[in-house]
């Protein structure tokens, strides 16, 4: 009887401390750049781009497509953790296969944050400071730097007009 | 704890069991004999034996006090190297553990066997060094490593413990125990931008500051005096006496 006391109470201990493992990465990491694209003549208007193709150069050089191409108003780069800044080349298609590629440099002061046992860390983007080389652009009008920080993926951090 | 150390518990805790059914000779003046235990940690050199990452020892020793409550200290030493997914470091101090044991179990005549429930304080003063961690960006883009080694010293840690355990006297004055500890975390200094995930006598830190531990251990009693155990005519009578 007592034994059967004992064992109920263990039980019940077992399931009241249960311990939560943290075996799988869940929580949010390294946030991508999240930018929205609106109308150049009403600016409170989204606007898609047609046939966007989205390619970032990474630290060995090498250019890297992101997703495919499609119609989008509002994308999610990822950022170069080994770089201090990140170079993404949105090319606009059109009907016959030949793209208009305008260049959006961005620079910015790296850190590193704890997340957990198994995310490990992640890394954050301070001071974003984008480039403007509105003069090469082709088919962007104006950038807009809407946060200062990449700090999460909640909200878009840049706006493009077009 | 995986399944193997789920599996060795099991083994142990039978052939515990069954070692605990021997029946001592009849005596006419039964007595309690009161002592200082000290013991060492089994599952530690085990533990070792199949991951050499982890290195410790535990020396532990308790005190009978009245018939049924023991007051117990466990003294360790832990240098444990934990490599996960995207961070290896190592978890390198020593802790106490200071408390008292609440024995549950009716022996029969002079048979000196526990099932016993404790609890416990625990501290611990530690250091942890960060070996080398990987911020991971996106598949599309290289990670970055980081293999300088970071050392966060001065650490400490005080949490609860909750313990359910037996000690059985396999020859006279030796003990074998086996014990399973829940543990809450009371509190923590923790290092800048990293986390205490595993701490000296504590162990892995879960994700809602709790832990689990287990314990086999081997002990030697000093008999210091004996006590007149209540009524000795017989095992019917001694249920019905109150101590």
């Amino acid at each position: 009887m007592k034994q059967k006391t004992i064992i109920t109470f263990v039980l019940l201990i077992a399931f009241l401390f249960g311990c939560e493992t943290d075996n799988i990465c869940i929580e949010e990491t390294t946030p991508h750049l999240i930018i929205r694209f609106y109308n150049n003549e009403d600016s409170s208007k989204l606007r898609k781009v047609n046939n966007l193709k989205i390619t970032v150069k990474n630290s060995l050089n090498e250019d890297i497509q992101i997703g495919d191409i499609a119609t989008l108003d509002s994308i999610v780069v990822p950022l170069n953790v080994d770089l201090d800044y990140t170079n993404i080349y949105l090319s606009k298609y059109t009907t016959d296969d030949t793209g208009v590629v305008d260049t959006l440099a961005i620079n910015y002061v790296r850190d590193e944050i704890f997340v957990s046992r198994s995310c490990g860390y992640k890394t954050i983007f301070n001071s974003i400071d984008v480039f403007d080389n509105s003069a090469d652009w082709l088919w962007m009008k104006n950038v807009v730097k809407v946060k200062a920080n990449i700090t999460n993926e909640n909200q878009a951090h840049i706006n493009i007009y077009h | 704890m995986n399944l193997k150390h789920f599996i060795l518990s099991v083994c142990l805790f039978i052939t515990l069991s069954i070692s605990a059914q021997k029946i001592k000779k009849d005596s006419i003046v039964i007595k309690d004999v009161y002592g200082l235990r000290v013991g060492i940690d089994i599952s530690n050199p085990a533990r070792t034996f199949f991951n050499n990452k982890r290195k410790s020892i535990e020396l532990l020793a308790d005190y009978r006090i009245s018939k049924k409550i023991f007051v117990a200290i466990e003294l360790g030493y832990l240098d444990k190297n934990t490599i996960e997914d995207y961070i290896n470091f190592t978890t390198n101090g020593q802790y106490f553990k200071l408390g008292a044991n609440y024995n549950l179990y009716e022996n029969w005549l002079d048979m000196e066997n526990e099932v016993f429930v404790g609890l416990r304080y625990g501290h611990a003063n530690f250091k942890q060094t960060l070996n080398s961690y990987t911020v991971f960006s996106d598949y599309a883009l290289p990670t970055i490593q980081n293999n300088e080694p970071i050392t966060y010293s001065a650490l400490n840690a005080n949490w609860a413990e909750l313990v359910f355990g037996l000690k059985v006297e396999t020859f006279s004055n030796i003990f074998l125990g086996a014990s399973f500890s829940f543990k809450k975390m009371i509190s923590s200094k923790e290092p800048d931008n990293f986390k205490n995930l595993y701490i000296p006598g504590f162990d892995r830190v879960y994700l809602n500051n709790g832990g689990i531990g287990f314990n086999y251990s081997i002990s030697y009693r000093l008999p210091l005096y004996k006590k007149r155990k209540a009524n000795n005519k017989g095992k019917n009578d001694l249920k019905n006496t109150a101590e």
